[in-house]
C-alpha cells in the first residue's frame, strides 16, 4: 500500500486503542477538502470510520476511537531518535544510526542479569513474540515482563488454575446478547470500551437483566438493572457469599458439578463459613440483594438447560482483579459460574473483559516473565526444547523464569547500594510506566537512578521523557501486525499508510539492535507470525494454522487454530477443559482482607480506574484535543457526606496522602460512590498521579499490584488545618 | 517447634486454626505443633446455620466446613478436653490423652440455660421431647421427632405441635423454623416483650404481630412451670404458671446459654460469666491460657455467651495473629444481632463500646425512628458525637449493609439521620 497523502484506499483495520479490537476503515484524508482548503502539512494521511460489517462494533466507535488517526500527525508523536548526553543534559535529536549504537552499547556493556526488558499489551503478537526472544537470546537475560501484569494477570492465573486455559471470552462477543442475565464484576465498559455496551442493551432488550458490581455507581451501573456495591476489596467474599446462597438456596447445577468440574466440595465448604449477614457486614451489600443476584443468574442458568432462551455470564475486570487477592477473588467468581453449570453452555460462562489493544496476544507469546509462545512455561523442559529448536539455540541457553512487572522495577536502580540482582538498563516498549505502574513515587525515582534507559514509543511519554535514549516507533496504521482481540479472535492489521519517515517499526528497532549485538531477527512482520506460528505449536495458545494470508482473506479465526482445529475455535469448553481430566477446576479461595486497610491515620479507601475520554496513561490521549477537553484533568470523586465532613466543597482542591506519596486535584462530588470511598482516574502525571498513591502489595499468584484499594487521609490544600478523619 | 492446644472446634476454635494454618504458611512463626480437641464427633459445621437448617432452609448435609489440611494439624473429633494441669502445661482429653501445651486456647463455647421446669431432665439427661438447639446433634434429635409424625385420636396423621420456651433470638428463629416444617407453634417468654434484652417494647410489638401473622401464638409475660410426660414417657405438654396447659409434642428450650467455663475454674482461671481474658485475649491469671469466642469475656467488655458469631471470628482472627508472634491486639467488637427466620427481619447494632467511649461528648444523642405497624416495620437509629451507636430494624433490614458497615467503623454521615433509614447505596 502507499502512504502518500490522498491516494492511500484505506482499507480495514482495527482501533489501536482497547482490547474491543472494534473494526474501522481507513479513509484517506484528501489533500485539498470539498471547500478547496489545503490540510494542515502535518494532518494525518486517513481518517477513521466505524465498520459497519465487523460483529464487534457493528460501525460504532467511541470518542477515542474516532479520534484515532489524530496521532498519526506529525505533530503530536516522536519523528526523531532523542538522545541524551549525560544525565543532566537535555535530550537532542540523534540519527538512528547514533542512537541505535548508542542502545546497542549500554546494553551489551552490562551483565545479562543487570540488562531488563519491560514490554506491554499494546504491542502486536509479532512484536511481543519478538521481544520475548530477543530479551532471552539476544540480550540473553532471564529480566523480561511486561505491563500485562497490571492489568489481566489475575483473571488469566485464575482461568489458568480453573480451565488450564486463559482466553479473556470463552466465546465470541455477540453471544452476550443471547444472555438472560449478566453480572458484570468491577467492569465499567460504558467508559472503557463503549461500543461493547450496544450488545448489553440487545441483550437487555431481549430481557436480560443486567447487574453490575462496583464501588462507584459508574455509567455502565446506570445502564443496568441493579448495582451491587461492595467495599473496594471485598469482592472475594461477595463471589463467596453469592456460592453459598446457591448451595442453601439449592440453586446448584448439581448435575453439571459432576460430570464437568472437580473440587466442588472443597469450594462449598469454604462457602459455608461465609453466609449472606455475614457476607453484608464485610461488604456493604445487602442480604436481600445477594439473594436477588443468585436466583436471577440461576433462573436464567435454569432456562438455557431446559431449552428456553437463557443463559447467565459472570464477567469480570479490573475491579475486581486489581487486588493482592485478584486471582482468588476471579476464582470465586468462576467457582460461582461452575456451580451454576455456565462455562461452556450456550450463552453461558465466565469471561474476562480483557484491557488493552493486544491484552490478549500479548500475553500469550513470551513477553512474560514466565512464559515462551503459544502459552508454554518457561519451566517446563519440552516447551523450552520446542522453543529452543525454532529460534535456533540450545534449550540450556534459555534463560528461566525472570521477575513479575512490580518485581523487576523494584530491582531497577539503586546505584552504589544494589544488591547483585540490580537491573541497571531497561528497555520499554509500549509502556509509560512513570504513570502506570504502582508506587510510582518510588517507580520514578527508581528508573531516573538507572545507569541507562531506552524507551522505544509513538510519543514523548512521561517514560520517554528521562529516558537515554528514545527511539521513535511507527504507528498502528503504518505497519502490519496482528492483534488478539478480547474474544481470542486473531485480527490482521495491514499497514494502510507508509510510516512518517523520522520513524521505525518496533520490528525493524528489534532487528536493528539484533544486528548490532551479533544476532538475527526478522523485521517482516509475515514472517515473524509464521515463526511465532511454528513455535506456538501444540501449546494451548496455538496459532499454527493462522497466517498472515487467511486473515487478509477476511477468515474468522480464533484461538487455539492449530493443527487439530484450523478452522479455529470461537467456543471454548463446550465438551472438556484443557485439564488434565478434562473437568474445570473448583479452586477453594478464602477471603482475606486487602493488604493495606483504612486505620486512624489513614481512614478511607482509595480506588482508581478510568475515564470514557482518556486511555489507559494517557501518553496517546491526553494529546489528542477533542478527548483531553472532555478530560482535561484529573480529579477526586467523594460522596457529599464525606466531602461536608472535611468541609470540602465542589472544585476545591484536595490532596489525597498514602503511605506512598501524594496526589492533588480537584474535588468531584457525587452521590455515585460510596461515602467511605475516594476515586481518583489514573490517566494522569504529575501532582494528580493517582499511581503516586497505590500499594505495590502483590498478588501471590499473578503478581498483580493492588491497584484498586489502599488507605489514604484528605486534606484540604488551602493552608487551613489539615482535616482529619 | 511450639505446641498448641485447643480445646473446642465450633465456630470460633475453626476459624483460629484455619487462620493458623494460613498465616501459618507464610511466616517463619508459623514452625508449630497443633492439636485441637474438639467435643462434637464429626465434621466441623458452622454453627450460625443451625436454625437454617431446622427452617428447611439449608441442606444438613452442607453445612460443613473445610477440615484442616495441614500437617502440623491434629483435630480429635469427639474429646473434650476435662482437665488442665497449668503447673505442667497439661490438658487431658476424656479419652485419656494428655497433651502437653505451650499455648492452650480454650474455645469451649457455650451450654444452653436450662430453665428452672419441672419434667426437663432425667438421669440420661433431656427428657423425650424435650430439646434445646446448640449443637448439629441437637438438630438430628430434633429433626428425628418432626419426622415422627404424630398420630391423632383417630390415628390419622396431624400437625406436629410445639411449644418454643423463650423469646430471645434464638426462640423466635425456632418458632419461625418449627412453622415453617409444618408445626403448630406456641412461642411463650417470660419477659414482658419478645427480645426484652434488646428490644423496647414499641419494636417488639412489631415483632409480636409479624410472629402471629405467620402463625406463630406468642404469648409474653408467661412462665412455664414444668413439662408434662404421659405415662408411657412421651411428652404430654406444657403446664404453665398460671395453670394452663400447652399440649405439646416437642418443646425447645431458648432460655439463652451460658459460657461453658467449667474446664477453666477447675484450673483456678479467674471466671466471670466467662473466663476473663485481657485484650491479648490471655488469661488474667495465665498468660499461656487463651480463651475466645462464647466462653470468653474480655475484662471490661460483654458478658461471654452472646451468641454472635462475630466477635468469635475476630477474637479467632487476633488471637492467631498473637500466636504466630504478632502484635495484635482485641478491640471489642461491635454486636450485629441478626434474625434471618424467613419473613421475620430483625437486624439489631450497637458499636463496641471503645468506639462509643470516643465519641464526642459534647454532643448530644440524637435517635430517629420510624414506626410503621400496618406494614409491620419500625426502623430507629441513634447517633452520637457524628457516629452511629446503634440502630433497630424490623420488617424492613435493607438499611442493615449500611448501618452495620458504620457501626463497626465510623465513616461520613448523612446532614440528617433518617436518611440512614433507607437503603441510598441500592437503587433499585
Amino acid at each position: 500500500m502507499t502512504g502518500k497523502r490522498g491516494t492511500s484506499d484505506g482499507g480495514h483495520s482495527h482501533c489501536p486503542y482497547c482490547a474491543l479490537q472494534c473494526g474501522i476503515d481507513l479513509i484517506a484524508v484528501p489533500p485539498v477538502d470539498d471547500r478547496g482548503a489545503a490540510a494542515p502539512e502535518d494532518a494525518p494521511a486517513v481518517r477513521v470510520a466505524g465498520r459497519e460489517d465487523f460483529p464487534v462494533n457493528e460501525g460504532a466507535l467511541c470518542g477515542k476511537g474516532a479520534s484515532a488517526a489524530q496521532l498519526l500527525s506529525a505533530r503530536l508523536r516522536l519523528t526523531s531518535p532523542l538522545v541524551r548526553d549525560r544525565r543532566t543534559a537535555a535530550l537532542r535529536p540523534a540519527t538512528w544510526d547514533e542512537a541505535l549504537d548508542r542502545v546497542a552499547r549500554e546494553l551489551s556493556a552490562r551483565d545479562p542479569r543487570a540488562v531488563a526488558v519491560f514490554g506491554g499489551g499494546s504491542l502486536t503478537n509479532e512484536k511481543a513474540y519478538q521481544l520475548g526472544r530477543f530479551a532471552r537470546t539476544i540480550l540473553k537475560t532471564p529480566n523480561i515482563d511486561y505491563n500485562g501484569r497490571f492489568c489481566m494477570s489475575s483473571a488469566a492465573a485464575a482461568q489458568n488454575r480453573a480451565f488450564g486455559m486463559d482466553r479473556g471470552l470463552p466465546f465470541p462477543v455477540r453471544d452476550i446478547r443471547a444472555a438472560r442475565a449478566i453480572l458484570l464484576v468491577g467492569a465499567n465498559p460504558a467508559e472503557t470500551m463503549p461500543p461493547i455496551m450496544r450488545h448489553f442493551a440487545a441483550a437487555r432488550e431481549a430481557g436480560a437483566v443486567l447487574i453490575t458490581v462496583d464501588p462507584r455507581r459508574t455509567r455502565t451501573a446506570d445502564q443496568a438493572d441493579r448495582h451491587l456495591q461492595p467495599v473496594p476489596g471485598t469482592d472475594l467474599a461477595l463471589a463467596l457469599g453469592l456460592l453459598h446462597l446457591a448451595v442453601a438456596e439449592g440453586l446448584v447445577d448439581e448435575q453439571y458439578v459432576a460430570r464437568r468440574t472437580s473440587g466442588f466440595d472443597d469450594a462449598r465448604r469454604i462457602a459455608t463459613g461465609y453466609w449472606p449477614e455475614r457476607v453484608e457486614r464485610l461488604t456493604g451489600v445487602p442480604v436481600a440483594a445477594m439473594h436477588q443476584t443468585v436466583h436471577t443468574l440461576a433462573d436464567a442458568a435454569r432456562a438455557v438447560r431446559s431449552g428456553a432462551p437463557g443463559g447467565a455470564m459472570i464477567l469480570s475486570a479490573r475491579g475486581t482483579e486489581q487486588h493482592s487477592k485478584g486471582t482468588d477473588t476471579v476464582n470465586a467468581w468462576i467457582n460461582l459460574a461452575l456451580a451454576l453449570g455456565l462455562p461452556g453452555r450456550p450463552g453461558c460462562g465466565y469471561g474476562a473483559l480483557t484491557g488493552q489493544g493486544n491484552g490478549q496476544g500479548g500475553r500469550e507469546h513470551g513477553q512474560k516473565s514466565d512464559q515462551l509462545p503459544g502459552y508454554r512455561r518457561l519451566d517446563d523442559p519440552a516447551a523450552r526444547e520446542h522453543v529452543a529448536a525454532i529460534w535456533g539455540v540450545d534449550p540450556d541457553e534459555l534463560p528461566g523464569p525472570g521477575p513479575s512487572a512490580a518485581e523487576l522495577l523494584a530491582r531497577c536502580g539503586g546505584g552504589a547500594q544494589a544488591g547483585p540482582d540490580a537491573i541497571d538498563a531497561l528497555l520499554v516498549m509500549g509502556s509509560n510506566l512513570l504513570v502506570s505502574a504502582p508506587g510510582a513515587v518510588q517507580t520514578e525515582e527508581r528508573l531516573r537512578s538507572l545507569g541507562f534507559l531506552v524507551v522505544c514509543d509513538l510519543v514523548l511519554s512521561e517514560t520517554a521523557e528521562i529516558a537515554d535514549v528514545v527511539l521513535p516507533a511507527a504507528q498502528w496504521a503504518e505497519e502490519t501486525g496482528t492483534m488478539t482481540n478480547l474474544e481470542g479472535r486473531v485480527l490482521l492489521r495491514p499497514a494502510a499508510i507508509a510510516p512518517h519517515p523520522g520513524v521505525r517499526t518496533d520490528l525493524e528497532i528489534m532487528a536493528q539492535l539484533a544486528g548490532r549485538l551479533g544476532g538475527k531477527l526478522s523485521a517482516d512482520p509475515a514472517e515473524v507470525f509464521a515463526e511465532l506460528g511454528r513455535a506456538s505449536a501444540g501449546g494451548v495458545a496455538d496459532y499454527s494454522a493462522i497466517s498472515h494470508e487467511r486473515l487478509a482473506r477476511g477468515e474468522e479465526l480464533y484461538w487455539p487454530c492449530g493443527e487439530d482445529s484450523p478452522g479455529g475455535t470461537p467456543r471454548l469448553f463446550e465438551d472438556c477443559f484443557p485439564t488434565p481430566d478434562g473437568r474445570a477446576r473448583f479452586v477453594p479461595v478464602d477471603f482475606r482482607v486487602s493488604a493495606e486497610e483504612p486505620d486512624d491515620q489513614y481512614p478511607y479507601r482509595l480506588t482508581t480506574g478510568r475515564v470514557l475520554s482518556q486511555y489507559q496513561s494517557g501518553a496517546q490521549t491526553r494529546r489528542v484535543d477533542s478527548l483531553n477537553q472532555a478530560a482535561p484533568e484529573a480529579f477526586v470523586e467523594l460522596h457529599p457526606d464525606l466531602a461536608r465532613d472535611l468541609g470540602v466543597e465542589e472544585g476545591a482542591t484536595l490532596s489525597v496522602i498514602s503511605r506512598r506519596g501524594t496526589a492533588s486535584a480537584p474535588a468531584r462530588l457525587s452521590r455515585a460512590i460510596r461515602p467511605d470511598t475516594v476515586f481518583m482516574p489514573f490517566h494522569w502525571p504529575g501532582a494528580g498521579r493517582a499511581n503516586s498513591l497505590t500499594n505495590p502489595a502483590l498478588d501471590p499468584t499473578s503478581k498483580m499490584p493492588e491497584f484498586k484499594t489502599c488507605a489514604v487521609r484528605l486534606e484540604k490544600t488551602s493552608g487551613e488545618a489539615p482535616c482529619e478523619g | 517447634m511450639r505446641r498448641i492446644v485447643v480445646a473446642g472446634y465450633g465456630m470460633a476454635g475453626h476459624h483460629l486454626v484455619a487462620g493458623l494454618i494460613r498465616a501459618g504458611r507464610a511466616t517463619p512463626a508459623g514452625d508449630f505443633e497443633l492439636t485441637v480437641l474438639g467435643a462434637e464427633a464429626g465434621a466441623p459445621y458452622n454453627r450460625v446455620l443451625l436454625p437454617e437448617v431446622l427452617a428447611g432452609r439449608i441442606d444438613q448435609h452442607r453445612i460443613d466446613l473445610p477440615e484442616a489440611d495441614d500437617p502440623r494439624v491434629t483435630v480429635r473429633a469427639g474429646v473434650r478436653a476435662t482437665g488442665i494441669d497449668r503447673e505442667r502445661r497439661l490438658v487431658t482429653g476424656d479419652d485419656g490423652s494428655v497433651l502437653r501445651y505451650d499455648a492452650l486456647v480454650l474455645a469451649t463455647g457455650a451450654n444452653p440455660v436450662l430453665p428452672p421446669l419441672g419434667g426437663i431432665l432425667d438421669e440420661h439427661g433431656l427428657k423425650p421431647g424435650v430439646h434445646t438447639l446448640r449443637t448439629l446433634a441437637d438438630l438430628e434429635r430434633i429433626q428425628d421427632q418432626l419426622a415422627a409424625a404424630p398420630r391423632g385420636l383417630g390415628s390419622e396423621k396431624r400437625k406436629p405441635r410445639a411449644v418454643v420456651v423463650g423469646g430471645g433470638l434464638l426462640g423466635v428463629q425456632c418458632a419461625r423454623g418449627l412453622t415453617l416444617r409444618g408445626a403448630d407453634v406456641v412461642l411463650i417468654h417470660q419477659g414482658s416483650h419478645l427480645l426484652d434484652h434488646r428490644l423496647d417494647a414499641e419494636a417488639a410489638a412489631i415483632l409480636s404481630r409479624t410472629a402471629r401473622g405467620l402463625g406463630i401464638e406468642v404469648h409474653v409475660g408467661c412462665r412455664a412451670r414444668a413439662v408434662l410426660h404421659e405415662r408411657d414417657g412421651r411428652l404430654g405438654g406444657v403446664q404453665l404458671a398460671d395453670g394452663f396447659q400447652l399440649d405439646a409434642d416437642l418443646v425447645l428450650l431458648a432460655c439463652g446459654s451460658a459460657p461453658a467455663t467449667a474446664l477453666a475454674a477447675r484450673a483456678g482461671l479467674a471466671v466471670d460469666q466467662g473466663v476473663l481474658v485481657d485484650e491479648r485475649l490471655a488469661s488474667v491469671t495465665d498468660p499461656c491460657i487463651h480463651a475466645i469466642g462464647d466462653c470468653a469475656r474480655v475484662r471490661g467488655g460483654a458478658r461471654g455467651a452472646q451468641g454472635l458469631a462475630a466477635p468469635a471470628l475476630e477474637q479467632a482472627e487476633v488471637l492467631a495473629e498473637r500466636l504466630l508472634g504478632r502484635p495484635a491486639l482485641y478491640q471489642g467488637s461491635s454486636t450485629v444481632a441478626r434474625l434471618t427466620a424467613t419473613g421475620v427481619d430483625v437486624a439489631i447494632l450497637a458499636a463496641a463500646p471503645s468506639l462509643v467511649a470516643e465519641s464526642r461528648p459534647d454532643h448530644v444523642a440524637r435517635t430517629v425512628r420510624l414506626t410503621d405497624p400496618i406494614a409491620g416495620t419500625h426502623r430507629a437509629v441513634t447517633v452520637h458525637g457524628g457516629r452511629v451507636v446503634s440502630s433497630v430494624l424490623i420488617g424492613d433490614v435493607s438499611a442493615a449493609a449500611r448501618l452495620t458497615r458504620l457501626v463497626d467503623r465510623p465513616g461520613p454521615l448523612p446532614e440528617n439521620p433518617i436518611d440512614l433509614l433507607f437503603d441510598t447505596a441500592e437503587r433499585n
